[in-house]
């Protein structure tokens, strides 16, 4: 099968006329001005996809510049015959071997990434200098407290400067950290970068006891032990950076997500600092069954639905960003036979505390 | 045998130029496609979108019958855009981010660095758009004859630089003569295969238009800003007084309720912005239609010469169209806008004189492998 046909040879614009031929070497082109050659039907490329109405263009991959155009519909039907791949369209193996690469490299960036975050920001949290944390978390509580009171820190109010050292006594690995009670609109307790406990008036409120207030401190204090925070800053950045790469510069989704992440530890972190302050109690001889008992309450806060309304409402909760299971709360454990409890504070002192925003 | 000359015009060396758009099917697939597929790749499928917009309105820009070939890939620009990353934006994130954490987010220092920052991107602003515009020439086939741009990316930058800088100092006088010398220099670096296109021309022609649409802009200003200041003063004149005095003698009236004064007047000069806004769009639209279409006919290869038709009118069609276009399909239809701006100028675009289509040979300039990374960087290519 032979037709008339129109070749560029890819050194000069200008076009020959040409006959071309469906031979049993492959596409045989020869013109008054072409010399004669032949093209391999498996090298044939489709420029543009072969559609009734429109000239069927064609390169090879001898002669990457030359072009071969045909209009006979017939013939181009014809070449498509013997050399089905120049059909285009949808190609099953091809299409397979794209989805097989893509999900591979997929899967090895997310497992690459998992494990990146996942243990990362934990050793680098260790060497960050301490100028670093405290820059850290000067933006952070600035950004919680916002424009809430700040009623008292451990380093002005001799009642929460004792419960604190009550707590870490004997234990020179813990940093140095401080304790501030804020009056804001949330019931919750925070560990911040550069060792900052902020707990909100709220809370200290909601507990009966000051075993109670004692043991969420025990657990804040696990949490700057760990360096969770700064961890968790590190990884939240971390992520920001990645969402960047893939979307070119996206802020919106991003700096949800890092808020998210900053607020929300993960279960292992919590876990961790549980198990810190179950340690801490018993050192400082304070009952754990008072920290048992907040959980306990917030539980039940938690099946009643809680405070409802508004994503920032349920982010700012406890029980958001400290979830309490069942696993949790049977984990602490009273003291051993043999120590006898001593009251976290006086009942001066606790009658002090509680008035402490007024 | 016979041979048979199926419309085939510009074999010679005398062959007159004619462009035109042929639409073909397939465009409503590939824009759906990309969608789907940019969002479940958290848009890093955008690269091979783009390629597969290209493709389609390329082979549709016919050029005395045979149509433009984009022979670029998916992972062209990927790459690129890793390499931009790697060298500009992850070293300049990590830096920033240190300096944050170790100085706090009020040093001067820190503020140094983002001034610094800024500087640098307006400095490669002109090489991401030259490059842009390289890889995609390097990329573009006419009867498998490859187009080039073959001056340097940092000229380009620093004169692109120099041009920000002088007009802001000259409040835009200096434009038409520095977007002249722009366009000077890129399409003086454009090949096709061999054969150089030139631009020659003088800016004094596009002054005529620039002056009235500078002056009607000032007045637009004006007129804007005093009838705002009315508006408010008429609904509220009495009452402003009262509080500029902060004395009110009826009781009845007593205090004026500043709060909603206040939020009248903030409507008040958004509406007045978005009012100078359009004017002034619609107003410039004159200036860009006559811009193009000088520097069209300022712009040769061989011996034909350009011309393009524009109009203000068209003009803001064609732009006001692509923004509803984009808006109403929350980006779906991006490629049609795409297509749309191309037809529009493709239709429009003709050659007066011949071109020795003999003396077009295959370019033998070298093809970077990658392309367009600070260019998606900043988001500055429009197809």
């Amino acid at each position: 099968m032979r037709t008339d046909a129109r070749f560029f040879d890819g050194e000069i614009a200008r076009d020959h006329m040409a006959v071309a031929e469906i031979t049993a070497q492959g596409l045989q082109i020869e013109g008054l001005d072409v010399a004669q050659r032949i093209w391999s039907l498996s090298g044939l490329t489709a420029v543009t996809p072969p559609q009734p109405g429109y000239p069927f263009r064609l390169s090879h991959e001898s002669e990457p510049g030359a072009r071969l155009v045909i209009t006979q519909e017939a013939f181009a039907r014809e070449l498509v015959a013997r050399a089905p791949h120049l059909a285009g369209g949808f190609n099953p193996r091809r299409a397979g071997r794209i989805a097989a690469i893509v999900a591979a490299s997929a899967l090895a960036t997310a497992g690459v990434l998992y494990v990146l975050l996942s243990y990362a920001p934990q050793t680098l949290a260790f060497v960050l200098p301490d100028s670093w944390r405290d820059s850290l978390g000067n933006q952070v509580e600035a950004t919680l407290a916002n424009d809430g009171k700040l009623c008292a820190t451990s380093a002005g109010n001799d009642t929460l400067r004792r419960l604190a050292a009550r707590m870490t006594e004997g234990n020179p690995e813990i940093p140095s950290f401080e304790v501030k009670i804020y009056d804001l609109k949330i019931l919750n307790a925070f560990a911040l970068p550069g060792g900052r406990i902020v707990m909100t008036r709220k809370l200290i409120d909601a507990a009966r006891t000051p075993d109670e207030v004692a043991g969420v401190l025990a657990h804040e204090i696990g949490h700057v032990y760990h360096r969770h925070s700064e961890a968790q800053l590190i990884r939240a950045m971390g992520i920001e950076l990645l969402l960047r790469i893939a979307s070119g510069g996206g802020d919106t989704v991003s700096s949800l997500a890092g808020l998210l992440a900053i607020l929300q530890y993960s279960r292992d972190a919590e876990r961790e600092a549980d198990s810190f302050a179950q340690t801490a109690l018993v050192h400082a001889a304070i009952d754990p069954m008072g920290f048992k008992r907040f959980f306990e309450e917030l539980k039940k806060l938690e099946g009643s639905g809680g405070s409802g309304g508004g994503l920032f409402d349920a982010m700012g909760d406890m029980m958001s960003t400290h979830p309490v299971t069942d696993e949790r709360i049977e984990a602490i454990k009273p003291l051993p036979e043999g120590v006898a409890a001593r009251p976290a504070l006086s009942d001066t002192d606790w009658q002090s505390l509680r008035k402490i925003c007024d | 045998m016979t041979f048979q000359a199926f419309g085939a015009r510009g074999s010679g060396s005398d062959t007159p130029l004619s462009f035109t758009y042929v639409d073909k099917p397939g465009l409503g697939k590939i824009a759906l496609l990309n969608a789907l597929l940019m969002v479940l790749t958290l848009t890093v499928y955008r690269f091979w979108a783009k390629t597969n917009v290209r493709r389609h309105i390329w082979g549709c820009v016919h050029i005395n019958g045979e149509p433009l070939e984009y022979t670029g890939r998916g992972i062209e620009l990927f790459l690129g855009f890793l390499i931009v990353f790697a060298v500009f934006f992850l070293p300049v994130s990590v830096v920033l981010t240190v300096l944050q954490l170790s100085l706090g987010p009020e040093h001067p220092l820190l503020i140094g660095a983002n001034l610094v920052l800024v500087l640098v991107i307006f400095l490669l602003w002109g090489m991401a758009l030259y490059r842009a515009r390289r890889y995609q020439l390097s990329r573009t086939l006419w009867r498998g004859i490859r187009a080039s741009l073959v001056g340097s990316s940092m000229t380009y930058s620093l004169l692109y630089f120099g041009a920000m800088l002088l007009r802001s100092m000259t409040l835009g006088w200096s434009t038409p003569a520095m977007n002249l010398n722009l366009q000077e220099r890129m399409t003086g670096d454009m090949r096709i295969g061999s054969m150089p296109f030139r631009f020659k021309g003088r800016a004094g022609p596009l002054y005529g238009p620039y002056a009235i649409c500078w002056v009607v802009t000032l007045l637009a200003f004006i007129a804007v800003a005093l009838l705002a200041g009315f508006g408010v003063y008429g609904l509220f004149g009495d009452e402003l007084k009262a509080i500029g005095g902060s004395v009110t003698t009826d009781p009845s009236n007593p205090v004026p309720d500043a709060h909603r004064i206040g939020l009248v007047i903030g409507f008040a000069i958004v509406g007045a912005f978005v009012l100078f806004a359009i004017v002034s769009s619609i107003t410039w639209a004159f200036y860009v239609a006559r811009e193009l279409s000088i520097f069209a006919s300022y712009t040769t290869l061989d011996n034909a010469r350009f011309r393009l038709e524009t109009t203000a009118g068209s003009l803001i069609w064609l732009v006001l169209g692509n923004l509803l276009l984009i808006v109403f399909t929350l980006g779906i239809a991006t490629p049609f806008a795409q297509q749309r701006l191309v037809r529009y100028l493709v239709s429009r675009l003709s050659a007066d004189g011949i071109v020795d289509v003999n003396a077009i040979l295959q370019s033998r300039e070298a093809v970077g492998r990658t392309g367009e990374g600070l260019a998606d960087a900043f988001d500055v290519s429009w197809i």
